[in-house]
């Protein structure tokens, strides 16, 4: 009798504690703080998402953000559903002669991406690798679904909007929403793309990432504006600067981040790959030919110094110095 | 014919539990709560963003719906049994299985009305934001959706049978919600399994509903380029959703004939 109650104080006692406990430990929860869940090597996160389990599981792989990313992807095929595939056809730098328009073909679909794939298999099989038979059919004929060895079908990537704002509203850590949302946002808004994209740097103030896609957005402005008007005026050479400062701090930001180890394909650890290294160059090079334009050769040659260290391949940029 | 006004009455009784019930005023008010929140997003003050409203639309009908269909029809055998209301039921010339019919009459009717309810409210959003209907995909989305919501009333009624109401209707729920993510699993698996694991995934497939055959929101939400479904493949759908709807039906007649008084 008294054994069962000291059990019962004992609950008693533990009722109130574990409640204590629970607020104490709820208070102290950030949900911004959250960065699991996914890699920040494009091409470790699609390996993994690749998995068998991660196959099996379908819609509910990584994150909320990953899902929604994912979503963008169905948008953009006519809402046919591929398996991850963008790692394996990712533009190299000899694809494209325009490194801004390479920066830009990684995150959105250039015209030429379309013929280029076909072959990658589809989530729902097609008939001679579908063990379910006519349900298989019908599976096939109520989605959306193209035949694997068709070209890809792309479709208008506005409507893709309305999901990277609800993601990074979701996880405002998701720096690849950002910077993919806002190359689509530019299309229709240069402003509000500047500034989806300034909202993403003040939740991650070191993504280079970002950086370096606002100096795009800026860059392009600065050279419409200037095309249009015919002149270099104040305004005008105060956008350069601005998209100037953009790709410096973002160069800088990469060069502190980026591994030792990067092998020639712009691999490292610590989840270093192909796009940080083809974004980090980028913002150097960009750098470069910016302060080239406006502050001369001896300025741009310093800064070249600094950034050959790392990127040999600079010492000829930009090559009509 | 001859049972057609036992059947209605039954219906009604089943129409008039649920709107006393209320629970079905819930289901719609939360319904149009977040369809009318979606709405009323501003996406960076852009306008014309019609498919993220379509999608969020559709799925939220969807959904609400299968959640009252499922509460509702999960309810209606064992509850005659606890209360013993199937006594004075059963004592007037009704047969089980007319029963059994009026009950999922009177579940698809709310169905109904819940589902058009929230048609109408598509169309005037898409009205509203200037959006293309593609009419002859919506209609076809809500035959679809019809279908569904008997394939699982059919389903709910036998688990409701099998297993206590709270149980069936999580099941129930479990099986239309998962129905996507089971097909995929499936079919990954298939590659890895072999003899016997290939005969389960088969039966499997065939033997439970397949949910998501009904599901063409995919096409309505991109209707600028897909085309609406052929007659044979909507027959093939309307086959079967009225085969799978029987064989559950009759299942659950089977377990409701041998359940005592």
């Amino acid at each position: 009798m008294n054994r069962r109650r000291g059990h019962s104080w004992a609950l008693r006692c533990m009722v109130p504690l574990l409640w204590a406990m629970a607020s104490l430990w709820a208070a102290r929860i950030d949900p911004h703080a959250y960065t699991g869940g996914r890699e920040r090597d494009e091409t470790e996160r699609i390996r993994r998402n690749s998995s068998a389990l991660a196959a099996m599981l379908g819609e509910f792989r990584t994150s909320i953000s990953d899902i929604m990313f994912m979503k963008t992807e169905r948008y953009l095929h006519g809402g046919v559903a591929y398996r991850p595939h963008h790692s394996a056809s990712a533009p190299t730098a000899e694809d494209m002669a325009d490194e801004v328009e390479e920066h830009q073909s990684e995150l959105g679909i250039p015209d030429d991406h379309a013929h280029k794939h076909s072959g990658v298999p589809t989530v729902v099989p097609p008939p001679n690798r579908d063990f379910r038979g006519w349900i298989g059919d019908l599976h096939r004929a109520v989605r959306p679904w193209r035949d694997p060895s068709r070209a890809h079908i792309h479709t208008d990537g506005r409507d893709l909007l309305p999901w990277f704002r609800v993601m990074t509203r979701a996880d405002p850590r998701y720096v690849r929403g950002y910077v993919a949302g806002a190359f689509w946002l530019a299309q229709e808004d240069r402003e509000q793309a500047i500034a989806f994209v300034s909202e993403g740097l003040e939740h991650n103030p070191d993504a280079f990432e970002l950086y370096v896609s606002r100096g795009i957005i800026r860059l392009r402005e600065a050279r419409m504006a200037e095309a249009d008007r015919g002149e270099l005026d104040p305004d005008i050479r105060d956008r350069w600067m601005q998209a100037r400062n953009d790709f410096r701090r973002g160069a800088e930001l990469a060069l502190a981040q980026r591994p030792d180890d990067v092998d020639e394909e712009g691999f490292g650890s610590g989840g270093w790959g192909h796009y940080h290294e083809n974004d980090a160059l980028t913002a150097c090079r960009m750098d470069l030919l910016i302060t080239h334009r406006f502050e001369g050769p001896v300025a741009m040659s310093k800064r070249r110094t600094l950034y050959k260290q790392t990127f040999p391949e600079l010492a000829d940029s930009p090559p009509n110095d | 014919m001859k049972h057609a006004r036992a059947i209605v009455a039954i219906a009604r009784s089943v129409t008039l539990e649920a709107i006393r019930r209320k629970e079905i005023y819930v289901l719609i008010a939360a319904c149009l709560l977040l369809t009318g929140l979606a709405f009323s997003l501003n996406i960076f003050d852009l306008g014309g963003l019609v498919k993220f409203y379509r999608e969020i639309t559709l799925r939220l009908m969807g959904t609400f719906t299968a959640v009252a269909v499922s509460l509702l029809a999960v309810r209606q055998l064992p509850r005659e049994f606890e209360q013993r209301t199937i006594y004075p039921l059963l004592a007037r010339p009704v047969p089980r299985s007319v029963f059994i019919l009026g009950k999922a009459v009177g579940v698809l009717l709310v169905a109904l009305a819940s589902y058009a309810l929230f048609v109408t409210i598509y169309i005037i959003g898409m009205h509203y934001l200037d959006g293309e209907l593609a009419w002859g995909l919506l209609w076809q989305h809500v035959y679809l959706q019809f279908l569904q919501m008997g394939l699982l009333t059919s389903g709910a009624f036998l688990l409701s049978l099998l297993v206590s109401p709270d149980a069936a209707a999580t099941l129930a729920l479990l099986l239309y919600f998962a129905s996507n993510v089971m097909g995929h699993m499936a079919l990954s698996l298939y590659e890895l399994t072999h003899t016997a694991g290939r005969a389960f995934l088969h039966l499997l497939t065939y033997a439970l509903p397949q949910f998501v055959l009904f599901d063409l929101s995919g096409k309505v939400l991109h209707s600028e380029i897909w085309d609406p479904l052929s007659l044979s493949v909507m027959g093939a759908l309307t086959a079967y959703a009225l085969i799978y709807s029987l064989l559950y039906g009759v299942g659950a007649y089977a377990l409701f004939r041998r359940r005592p008084l």
